[in-house]
């Protein structure tokens, strides 16, 4: 067990590198004076970046030296930066990216996970009943909803979803995460909190749905055609106990897996769906910098992610072993 | 014919829609029918002999395919007495898994389907009140027609009184269970008011009877830490755990290697003498069949050929195909070099013709045999053959 | 019961065939077809997806009313005019004052038999646009297909079938590829192409050139597991024996083995590349003003409250041909997938 760990981690820093490399690679790319010019139409706008800031990006990701050796240095300047958790100071923020990353993150990470969990209540039983009723009218029409499901862009749907339900029938506000006329505190401001995040939800999960109904309904169909559900039924088992014990047990061993995956989701911030209703979570805040050139921002949230999908991808594999007992970590 | 020319040995589009439409409207009929609610009188029925625990009585089972209907198991009879072992042997894919599969109701619908024909079983079973929870410790013997039987009903016979050992124990067990959660299931839900304990000292005692050694630690193992030879084992204390008449054994040993075959053959040996019931084995080797069996049922491309005692069949073989099949048998004092082996294929069964399936394969087809298919012939109280050879009046038999 | 009529001819010459070769079955290609078709949703899906490209690519050239980027400029000259009054000593003084108000360009125009959908907020024809919009679309997203199942192939086929180091090191860059965030890359990407000067007409050509560089693993990943599993079959140790050559060996054999699901795997990303490609267009990272694609027409409202509101036909068929294009390949898909399923049980 300890020795998979082991590999597994291994194998996830080397992983990590190469990720590091590549986003290294991208920021080479960009030519001084572009920052230049972004750092002075960020100065514009209002905030001020001070020559500090920038001195230390450039020291940071050793700008300014395009030797080979000047590369090189750069990047484990940079790579010694980010083991010790520095992303370097955000332009427009004037903070450390880390910190701006850690107070945006609430609000994604309660929005993904209320959504991933509706998501998985709803896509559970849709899947298993589309399998059980393989090729039945429910099959065709659970299949054509998620189908939908998955073919919708989110940008589209959400703002669809804000102009009937909140502007057209006034039942949610359509942006923000609080009231801003209102100074609610206590079960008021959750009540607000909930309110503003419903639509983004809804439309999170209405999106992604889809996509793990339809693995759950692959796996139960390849479940209930194996031979230990024969013998369940052979058994004298009621046709209930064979699905929601014996198949249901089996179908839940990559439905977990998968829910490890979901880490970075959790995150990461849904860029779009925040967009569209101005959640200022962490996604939203990315776009912005984008915009803005906030370069030291997007380098550390791309970095932020990457340990993330590699985190998720470990976890995977262990949560995998703990689910299957044939899965013994050798 | 006008197609004639283009005939590739391909169905043309218009035959595909047309076994399509076919195949939906009767689909929907039978499924129609299995899931129907009935009363119990409409499916109970009598037995022929009261002697047999079951007879199969022209079953027909078919799967209807894109490709047509394929009649796996087309007008199968015989019958499983009392306390006996009844061997069915044939090739691969002459329907001897489909007849098992249509006693158990485990055809996989809507495809496979019993389209007519009586299995009628002798039960016996825990006396029931109308919603059909059992009162008391009571039993009661019934016969029922399976064929005939709703498949909510179902539940009466299924892994109570008809048990299955199937052939792949690598497969067959519930990978995230562990041995003993899988046994306990079966008494917990075939014994009236059985507790956990119960269950538990039944399983135990029934790994001992199939010669589990450490009974207590493969209770608790999960199916993946034991060998195939263990595993079936399991399979088989699983089979017996509720006392069943009839035992359903699905080539029990072909999967495993040859050491072990001997001794599960050995453990079921054992077996027939210990338990109170009968056992269908089906196979394709005639050594097991030699070895266990009291009858034997020999079938080839649905069809039931030949079928009388294990003496009549192995000393007294009638149907050309029943003796090709002891020739290609390798003993040791066969001197011959090369094995016989039966020329041509198994036919494949969809859209059968109506004459005897060998008779492309057959040394001895005469004229009669391009007619129509030949019935049941009587050679003694217990021996039958479906040969035109052994016709009254007929001097080649 | 009655005995069923089995619909398959019988001929007294047939019966001369031994019976097993006697039996018709469906040839491999129609079988598939039937299949296919068997489901009304890949027929849908087939509908949609052929109706989109006519649209789009014939579309143009029969409607001709108005081009991509020709403004509407038949808007009628507003003449504002204010009134001003003033009291002096007890003397009411009225000054008119007209004001010229430009309004050549006629915008956000309602649906009529002059814009079949109106006209959007610059005076742009939006049927029009979401012709010239799916051009791109579908022209982005099958060349970022085509790119990434090349690249796929190759790398997936180098590392399955040489094995070793080579397919390690394949593999780990798919690995760091996999766990590369999709469209937070893009951004800096995009950021990129801002440094260095695109004309607006390509640049989405080379953001979706730069998907797929990182986008390849998948396919490359379906490709190797098919290789690996194929090159133990006994066929592949034939052609070892017949001593044909490595190349002749992966293309001739290996990769019509891997077909199938290949297609389907096309199929179900062009739907994904589409998404994609008017998610940036939507972001403003695409297609830039005035080229039209269905994501920038859709842009317009995360800016404009009114529209959103009140002008559906600007932004709404936008998003459903977007709907449209990616529901109809993955519907094509998913039928593919089962007709091409030699597992699938009906």
């Amino acid at each position: 067990m300890l020795k998979y760990i082991v590999k597994r981690l291994a194998l996830a820093v080397v992983i990590l590198l190469g990720v590091s490399l590549i986003i290294y690679f991208l920021i080479r790319l960009m030519p001084v004076d572009f920052i230049q010019d972004k750092i002075n139409a960020i100065n514009q706008g209002g905030a001020t970046v001070t020559e500090e800031t920038v001195q230390a990006m450039y020291a940071m990701y050793g700008l300014g030296d395009n030797s080979f050796g000047g590369i090189l240095k750069g990047y484990f300047t940079w790579l010694g930066a980010l083991a010790r958790f520095d992303l370097g100071t955000s332009f427009v923020y004037g903070i450390p990216v880390s910190q701006v990353i850690v107070e945006h993150m609430g609000v994604s990470f309660a929005v993904a996970l209320i959504a991933t969990i509706f998501e998985f209540m709803l896509a559970i039983p849709l899947g298993i009943t589309a399998a059980t009723h393989q090729y039945s009218l429910r099959d065709y029409l659970v299949t054509v909803l998620v189908m939908i499901g998955i073919s919708l862009p989110s940008f589209f749907f959400g703002q669809m979803l804000k102009d009937v339900l909140a502007l057209k029938l006034g039942w949610f506000p359509p942006s923000g995460l609080v009231d801003a006329t209102a100074s609610y505190t206590g079960l008021a401001l959750l009540g607000d909190y909930v309110r503003h995040m419903f639509i983004p939800i809804l439309t999170i999960v209405i999106l992604s749905v889809g996509a793990r109904m339809r693995m759950t309904r692959t796996n139960m169909l390849e479940v209930l055609n194996s031979d230990y559900i024969r013998t369940a039924r052979a058994k004298g088992l009621k046709e209930s106990v064979v699905i929601n014990k014996h198949a249901f047990r089996n179908t839940l061993i990559p439905l977990v897996t998968s829910l490890a995956g979901l880490l970075p989701t959790l995150f990461s911030g849904a860029i779009i769906t925040e967009q569209v209703f101005d959640l200022p979570g962490i996604g939203n805040i990315a776009l912005d910098a984008m915009n803005r050139g906030d370069i030291p921002f997007i380098m550390g949230y791309n970095m932020f992610l990457a340990l993330l999908s590699v985190i998720g991808v470990l976890l995977a594999d262990l949560m995998y072993a703990v689910v299957d007992p044939r899965v013994k970590l050798e | 014919m006008s197609e004639k020319k283009k005939n590739t040995g391909y169905l043309s589009g218009k035959e595909i829609r047309a076994i399509a439409k076919e195949n939906a409207k009767v689909m929907k009929r039978l499924e129609a029918y299995k899931y129907r609610k009935a009363e119990e009188s409409e499916f109970l029925s009598e037995m022929r002999d009261p002697d047999n625990i079951l007879e199969i009585d022209d079953l027909h089972t078919y799967f209807f395919t894109e490709q047509g209907v394929v009649k796996a198991v087309n007008g199968v009879s015989f019958d499983v007495p009392r306390n006996a072992t009844v061997g069915v042997v044939g090739e691969s894919g002459c329907g001897k898994s489909v007849t098992s599969m249509s006693v158990m109701r485990l055809l996989q619908g809507p495809q496979g389907q019993i389209y007519s024909g009586a299995i009628r079983f002798q039960s016996k079973d825990y006396k029931r009140d109308e919603k059909g929870k059992p009162i008391g410790t009571e039993t009661e013997d019934k016969v029922y027609d399976i064929a005939k039987m709703p498949i909510r009903e179902i539940y009466r016979i299924r892994g109570k009184q008809i048990a299955m050992i199937f052939q792949e124990p690598m497969t067959s067990l519930n990978p995230v269970f562990t041995i003993g959660q899988q046994l306990d299931e079966v008494t917990l839900i075939h014994t009236p008011d059985a507790t956990k304990e119960m269950a538990k000292a039944r399983s135990i005692e029934m790994l001992n009877l199939v010669g589990i050694a450490m009974p207590e630690r493969v209770y608790n193992a999960f199916p993946h830490e034991l060998s195939g030879g263990m595993r079936q084992r399991v399979m088989i204390s699983m089979a017996l755990a509720a006392n069943p008449r009839l035992i359903i054994a699905d080539e029990p040993t072909t999967a495993l290697d040859v050491t072990i075959q001997a001794q599960i053959l050995d453990l079921l040996r054992d077996l027939k003498t210990k338990i109170d019931g009968s056992i269908m084995l089906i196979t394709h080797d005639l050594g097991i069949i030699a070895e266990m069996a009291d009858y034997v049922v020999v079938m080839y491309a649905g069809r039931v050929i030949e079928k009388g005692t294990v003496d009549e069949i192995f000393h007294d073989p009638r149907h050309p195909y029943t003796i090709g099949l002891q020739k290609s048998k390798p003993t040791l004092d066969s001197g011959d070099e090369a094995l016989f082996n039966i020329p041509g294929n198994v036919p494949n069964p969809i859209n059968m013709p109506d004459h005897c399936y060998f008779k492309e394969r057959c040394d001895r087809a005469c004229e009669k045999c391009s007619g129509a298919y030949p019935e049941m012939i009587q050679v003694s109280p217990t021996h039958y053959v479906s040969c035109w050879l052994y016709e009254e009046g007929n001097e080649n038999g | 019961m009655e005995e069923r009529k089995t619909p398959a001819v019988e001929s007294t010459a047939e019966s001369e065939l031994p019976l097993d070769r006697q039996v018709r079955l469906m040839s491999p290609t129609r079988m598939v077809v039937r299949r296919f078709f068997r489901s009304k949703l890949s027929l849908v899906g087939l509908a949609m997806v052929v109706g989109l490209f006519l649209f789009s690519f014939v579309g143009p050239l029969l409607y001709t009313q108005w081009g991509e980027i020709q403004l509407d400029e038949s808007g009628k000259t507003e003449y504002a005019v204010s009134e001003t009054t003033y009291t002096v000593d007890g003397v009411e003084y009225t000054v008119r004052q007209t004001t010229e108000k430009s309004l050549k360009d006629n915008f956000l125009a309602p649906p009529s038999a002059e814009h079949i959908l109106g006209t959007d907020n610059e005076g742009y024809d939006i049927f029009v646009r979401l012709m010239y919009g799916g051009r791109i679309s579908l022209t982005v997203s099958f060349i970022a297909v085509f790119v990434i199942t090349v690249l796929g192939v190759l790398l997936g086929g180098v590392a399955g079938y040489f094995g070793g180091w080579v397919d390690n090191l394949i593999m780990r860059v798919c690995d760091v590829l996999i766990c590369l965030p999709g469209v937070p890359i893009l951004l800096i990407i995009s950021t990129l192409l801002d440094a260095s000067d695109i004309d607006a007409k390509y640049r989405i050509y080379l953001l979706m050139i730069y998907l797929t560089l990182f986008s390849w693993p998948g396919t490359a990943r379906l490709v190797r597991g098919q290789i690996l599993s194929l090159r133990e079959q006994e066929y592949m140790v034939a052609a070892e024996a017949m001593g044909y050559s490595t190349s002749r060996k992966i293309f001739k054999h290996l990769v019509p083995n891997v077909m199938p699901q290949l297609i389907v795997q096309m199929t179900l990303s062009l739907g994904s590349m589409i998404l994609y490609e008017a998610t940036l267009s939507y972001l403003n990272l695409g297609v830039k003003a005035p080229y039209a694609a269905w994501g920038t027409m859709i842009n317009i409202i995360s800016t404009n409250q009114d529209i959103l509101q009140n002008h559906l036909n600007v932004w709404v068929p936008a998003g459903i041909c977007i709907v449209i294009a990616v529901l109809g390949f993955n519907f094509v898909g998913d039928g593919l997938r089962d007709a091409l399923d030699p597992k699938a049980r009906r």
